[in-house]
């Protein structure tokens, strides 16, 4: 090891700030992602639950009051939601790209993602899987109907 | 040994800004997609600017150190 | 390969030799065919989304096949038969020996290969090249999937014997007045990158075999049923897999060490950093694999831990590049197609880095996973870095292989085309997934942007097509036809060439 930093020479200091300016940005881009992420991982406490379970190739929720829809999710406007998301053959990704909903439907697993819908956000939305999951994963699509 | 300061100042500035940030968050519902655009716009205007530099840099090298124009810089200055 | 027609053996000879050229020439035919073959089958999935609906593939089933089949060609009987064949071709001129350490094993590991490769093309598996479970155990159609599994795991053991074999020649047999300090990086990069493949590679052929078993129903590994869990598939995929993209960069930025201070001519700017951040990166490697994984569900832990692993490699790639610029400042600079590969290359190696560094920022994931952001990205890494620096220093290589020159002209439309092509169709894929279009669907949301993004990057993949053509034309014709090389300093540019009497076979 001495010897491959004697081998750098006079060329050492040039290198080392370039690398330290490389690693401040890189620090930077850490820092503010994981504060991003601290701030998204926290459930807010007034949430409703809607459990979603993918399958070949279709979408199924249910709100908390035990009413099921299936290729259609109605949410209110202004109201915070959490997804308690799972598969029921194979792994299927659970996305809202219009709200940044993003999270993998794994069977055997619940894994859990929140939004608050905005309040002037009614509207139709698209909902589709986005994890390959076979023959019509490309049409694995529901609609977001959010009422006002 | 100077380099190595201002590289332990400059980490250290950015880890207290965003501690004290983190400290200071307020306590409302964030949006989601608002969040995430920010962080993507922010991320991408600090590529771009450092982008320019190293494409810059580059492109001035390609141009500056081809074979023809290095060539004809050397054939002026040992005309002098 | 012309020395050949000037002076021919007969087929076989070549065929059977152990010699390391022959072996060498043989990887390099292998992967080049099955470059154009895995190019033809990206056009094809191309011209398919160029409108919404059906275009050329008739069902959804057979494009599943095909994007399968393209990634598994691309990554393993492209990208690691060539850095195979290259190694083959240099690493006993670089370490002045006379063959590789085991030339047997080495014909051994070409010739394994080639049932691996008929079995992914006989096959035409739709599990897509990482073949998650339970959709791969339970649902891909067999035999395609078993077949698939079976190549894999023959194309694995032939990848970790070379290895064996690159490690062995370059620790044991380089020549004992050369010391490790004055080799080529090049040497140093097959080196790293073996090594690197003998820790990673063994997690991956366990898990296709406990992917076989599962397929079989006599275990339930990743069947949550049976007390499995299909993420911890994903976990040895991708403690192989991450790794990997090292191991396919890493040879590439050697290649381009090796090309640039001879074409800047000038030495390289520091060669000492050159070979610790091969060494670092070849260690920080294996602390980011969970990054492709962070919309599974991990604990906010564990993803800030992959990030900062991810984060963390990021200095030794821009190490690479700063002793790059550093060693073309001040030289003087021939632009022969090698030469412009690389640069072409390193332009699009920034754009691929920092594409991976904003991937890697936790919430951008939520927009960015599994879209075609993501297809984009890695394609920029591999095309348009690995790629492009694998095909300048094929043509460095080609008065070696051939004891001909080719013509710059052709060259010249190969590397405009496929740069333009390349930059066109990776940031319109960028783009477009920015917009939500996942990956690997056949059939998209008829929504204009989302229309012309995709026709926009169409009509990139079709320039990379034209390049390509002229890149096939250059090497079939030159070849056979083009003007014989000076030997001694083919691209004359005042550096000593690699010692081309060694083609003598003496086997």
């Amino acid at each position: 090891m001495v010897e491959l930093v004697i081998s750098m020479g006079s060329h050492v200091i040039y290198e080392w700030i370039y690398v330290g300016v490389v690693v401040s940005i890189l620090i930077w881009v850490g820092a503010e992602a994981w504060y991003g992420e601290k701030l998204l991982h926290e459930v807010p406490k007034d949430h409703i639950t809607i459990k979603v379970v993918g399958q070949q190739w279709f979408w199924t929720f249910e709100h908390p009051d035990g009413k099921r829809e299936v290729g259609t999710l109605h949410l209110k406007a202004g109201k915070v939601y959490k997804f308690e998301v799972t598969g029921k053959d194979v792994i299927h990704a659970f996305n809202i790209p219009h709200f940044a909903v993003m999270i993998d439907a794994v069977p055997g697993r619940i894994n859990t993602i929140w939004v608050k819908i905005p309040e002037d956000a009614v509207g139709e939305y698209l909902i589709q899987c986005r994890e390959y999951c076979g023959l019509l994963h490309y049409n694995m699509r529901a609609n977001l109907i959010v009422e006002a | 040994m100077r380099n190595n300061s201002i590289l332990v100042v400059s980490v250290a500035a950015l880890t207290i800004l965003s501690t004290v940030g983190i400290v200071y968050a307020q306590e409302e519902v964030v949006n989601r997609s608002a969040l995430a655009w920010g962080l993507f716009y922010k991320m991408m205007t600090a590529a771009f600017i450092v982008g320019a530099i190293v494409q810059g840099t580059l492109v001035y090298i390609i141009f500056k150190f081809k074979e023809k124009k290095v060539k004809a810089r050397a054939e002026i200055s040992s005309s002098r | 390969m012309v020395i050949e027609v000037a002076r021919p053996r007969p087929l076989w000879q070549i065929l059977f030799s152990t010699h390391h050229t022959d072996v060498a020439l043989l990887y390099l035919i292998t992967s080049i065919v099955f470059f154009m073959l895995g190019g033809a089958l990206a056009l094809t999935i191309r011209t398919e989304l160029l409108t919404p609906g059906t275009t050329i593939i008739g069902d959804a089933d057979l494009f599943n096949r095909i994007f399968t089949v393209h990634g598994t060609t691309m990554l393993f009987l492209w990208i690691l038969p060539f850095i195979s064949g290259v190694g083959n071709y240099l690493i006993p001129i670089l370490v002045k020996y006379k063959d590789m350490a085991y030339p047997r094993l080495n014909a051994v590991a070409y010739w394994m290969a080639v049932p691996g490769a008929a079995l992914i093309w006989l096959g035409w598996s739709d599990t897509s090249w990482m073949a998650y479970p339970p959709y791969s155990t339970m649902r891909a159609a067999g035999p395609a999937a078993d077949m698939w599994i079976f190549g894999l795991k023959i194309l694995g053991l032939s990848s970790i014997l070379g290895a064996i074999n690159f490690i062995v020649t370059i620790l044991k047999c380089k020549h004992p007045d050369l010391p490790m300090m004055k080799t080529s990086l090049l040497v140093w990069a097959i080196l790293v990158s073996s090594l690197m493949t003998l820790a990673a590679l063994p997690t991956f052929t366990a898990a296709l075999i406990m992917l076989y078993t599962d397929r079989l129903g006599v275990s339930g590994f990743f069947d949550p049923a049976r007390g499995g869990d299909p993420i911890a598939y994903q976990h040895l995929f991708w403690f192989t897999f991450h790794p990997e993209v090292y191991i396919f960069l890493i040879p590439a930025v050697g290649m381009a060490y090796e090309l640039i201070p001879k074409f800047s001519r000038k030495p390289i700017f520091s060669y000492g950093s050159g070979v610790i951040a091969f060494l670092v990166l070849s260690i920080i490697a294996f602390a980011s694999w969970a990054h492709h994984m962070l919309a599974t569900g991990l604990t906010f832990t564990e993803k800030t831990v992959f990030m900062i692993g991810t984060l963390a490699a990021v200095p030794m790639s821009a190490m690479h590049v700063f002793n790059w610029l550093a060693t073309m400042w001040g030289g003087r600079i021939k632009f022969a197609a090698p030469m412009k590969f690389v640069i072409g290359g390193i332009m699009l190696f920034f754009t691929s880095g920092a594409g991976g560094v904003v991937n890697t920022t936790l919430p951008l994931d939520f927009i960015t996973h599994d879209t075609y952001w993501v297809v984009g990205h890695f394609h920029m890494m591999l095309m348009g870095t690995v790629s492009f620096i694998f095909m300048g220093f094929l043509y460095y290589m080609f008065p070696l292989i051939t004891g001909r020159m080719y013509s710059e002209r052709l060259a010249n439309v190969h590397f405009w085309f496929t740069f333009i092509g390349t930059a066109v169709v990776f940031t319109a894929m960028h783009i477009v997934g920015l917009y939500g279009m996942p990956r690997r669907i056949w059939d998209y949301v008829p929504d204009p942007t989302i229309i012309v993004l995709n026709q926009i990057a169409s009509v990139g993949a079709y320039l990379i097509g034209i390049g390509m053509i002229a890149f096939i034309i250059l090497l079939i014709r030159d070849s056979v036809k083009g003007k014989p090389a000076d030997m001694k300093d083919p691209f004359g540019i005042g550096e000593i060439y690699y010692d081309y009497r060694r083609r003598e076979p003496h086997h």
